[in-house]
Parts: structure tokens; C-alpha cells; sequence
């Protein structure tokens, strides 16, 4: 069973991918899409190993747990990256009309994968996520440490 | 076991409920709606009413997420909730469940 070092190192391989594909980010970006969200995966994976140890069993399980309380900020931003990659690797319309999808790119232009995928959703989820994990996977996924708690008086 | 079913039966009116109030504040955002069974819970299918990604819309339909996730009126309910784009009905019909799923009317 994996724990929070390998989850960090599958998240970092999952970058590895992202950084990859952005070479042709247009020809690549439902892939980009779909590994970014592999990638919050392996975070919120490391985040559940470190909290209590037991991993997410499936989809389901994991929404489950990230919708409490103290992870809903996570949640907030990893479930448009599901939805999005959902889109990327589920919907298929043969039937192509004016207005409907039809491709990856119409729904998402590959600027929108920059900017809301990567920038903005993958960002906040990893930022959100620091709170949760070690100094360690905090310093290896290249986050900014969280702010120390002020001592209570 | 036939308090729980009970009390899943309520709640599952209830939620379908706020569902509904939901899809009728956002009337001009989507097409269609069904709430459809996956392997273990249920999914809210919002099928929007063009092609594009909305990070407003993902944004309200994330808060309606929480708010029910986090309501105990509907602790026996285990919903999860997703927008798709415009498509055909072959094209989305593979996000629903065959024989369990139900179909919101616009207006209803």
C-alpha cells in the first residue's frame, strides 16, 4: 500500500507529464486536463495517508470524505478538476452540431487549461492541501510552507 | 435496516426537492437535469445549455454540493454533482443509469 512519500512521488511524476504535454498544449489538452487531475488525486491520497492513515477506495468514497468540513476547500477546487477531466476522458459526441460539444478544445480552450486547470484549480488544491501534509511533501511538491498558528494566549 | 429505508425515502423526496428550487434559480443555465444512480450513491447530471466551461456555474454547483453534504436533514443521502456541456442525448445518456434515473422538467 502506498503512503504519503509515495503519493507525493506519484504527484510529482504526474507534473513531470503536465510539464511535458504543455509542449503542444493545444494538441494535448484534455490529456493535460485529466493528468492534473491524477495529479490532485495523488495529493488528496497523501493528505488522507497523513490524516488517519487509510486511503480513498473510490470516487464516491473519496468526495465523501473531502466534503467534510475541514477539507471542503480542497473540494472546492478538486471537483471542477474532476468534472473537467470527466469531460475529458468520458464524453464523446459523434453528433456534431452548432452549439454542442464537440471536441475537448471547444469546451476548454487550452489558454483555459492554463489558466483554470492548472493556475487556478490544481494551484488551489495543492495550496489547500499543505495545511494537511508533511514539511517534507510540502517542500517536495514545491509549495510555500503554511503559515505557523499564532500560540494561543 | 426499515428506519433507514424510511428515513432515505424522506430525505431522497426532500433533496430532490432543493434540487429542483436549485435548477429553478439557474433556469437559464441548463437544458436538462437527472439525478441518476452510480456504483455506491447517487449523481446530479446538469446538462448545461451550450458547449463552454463555466467556472461560476462549477463554482454554484460545488456550494450545492457542500450545502447538502453537509446538511444532517440529509445524512442518509450520498450525492455527488455534475455539469456537462450541450450534447446529444447518445452523447450524455452514457452518464445515466439505464433504468434509474430521473428526469427534471424545466419549470418543475
Amino acid at each position: 500500500m502506498a503512503n504519503e512519500e509515495a503519493h507525493v512521488r506519484l504527484a510529482l511524476r504526474n507534473q513531470a507529464t503536465i510539464d511535458h504535454l504543455r509542449t503542444d498544449a493545444p494538441k494535448y489538452s484534455e490529456w493535460i486536463t485529466t493528468v492534473a487531475f491524477y495529479k490532485a488525486l495523488h495529493i488528496v491520497e497523501a493528505v488522507f495517508f497523513r490524516n488517519g492513515g487509510n486511503h480513498g477506495t473510490d470516487h464516491e468514497d473519496r468526495a465523501r470524505r473531502l466534503k467534510e468540513a475541514r477539507y471542503s476547500h480542497i473540494w472546492k477546487h478538486y471537483r471542477p478538476l474532476w468534472a473537467a477531466s470527466t469531460v475529458a476522458r468520458y464524453l464523446q459526441d459523434t453528433i456534431q452540431r452548432s452549439g454542442s460539444f464537440n471536441s475537448f478544445a471547444e469546451y476548454m480552450p487550452a489558454g483555459d487549461v492554463d489558466r483554470l486547470i492548472l493556475n487556478h484549480y490544481l494551484h488551489q488544491v495543492q495550496q489547500s492541501a499543505r495545511n494537511f501534509l508533511s514539511t517534507k511533501s510540502v517542500t517536495e511538491l514545491g509549495l510555500t510552507p503554511p503559515k505557523p498558528k499564532k500560540p494561543s494566549s | 435496516m426499515a428506519h433507514d429505508r424510511d428515513a432515505f425515502v424522506e430525505q431522497f423526496g426532500s433533496v430532490l426537492g432543493r434540487l429542483a428550487q436549485w435548477l429553478r434559480e439557474h433556469a437559464k443555465t441548463f437544458s436538462r437535469a437527472f439525478v441518476t444512480v452510480r456504483e455506491s450513491g447517487l449523481l446530479f447530471v446538469v446538462l448545461r445549455d451550450n458547449a463552454g466551461f463555466d467556472p461560476d456555474f462549477e463554482d454554484e454547483l460545488t456550494d450545492l454540493d457542500l450545502e447538502i453534504a453537509q446538511n444532517p436533514r440529509f445524512d442518509h443521502i450520498d450525492l455527488n454533482v455534475l455539469s456537462l456541456p450541450r450534447s446529444s442525448k447518445t452523447a450524455y445518456s452514457s452518464f445515466l443509469h439505464p433504468e434509474y434515473t430521473w428526469v427534471f422538467q424545466h419549470g418543475k
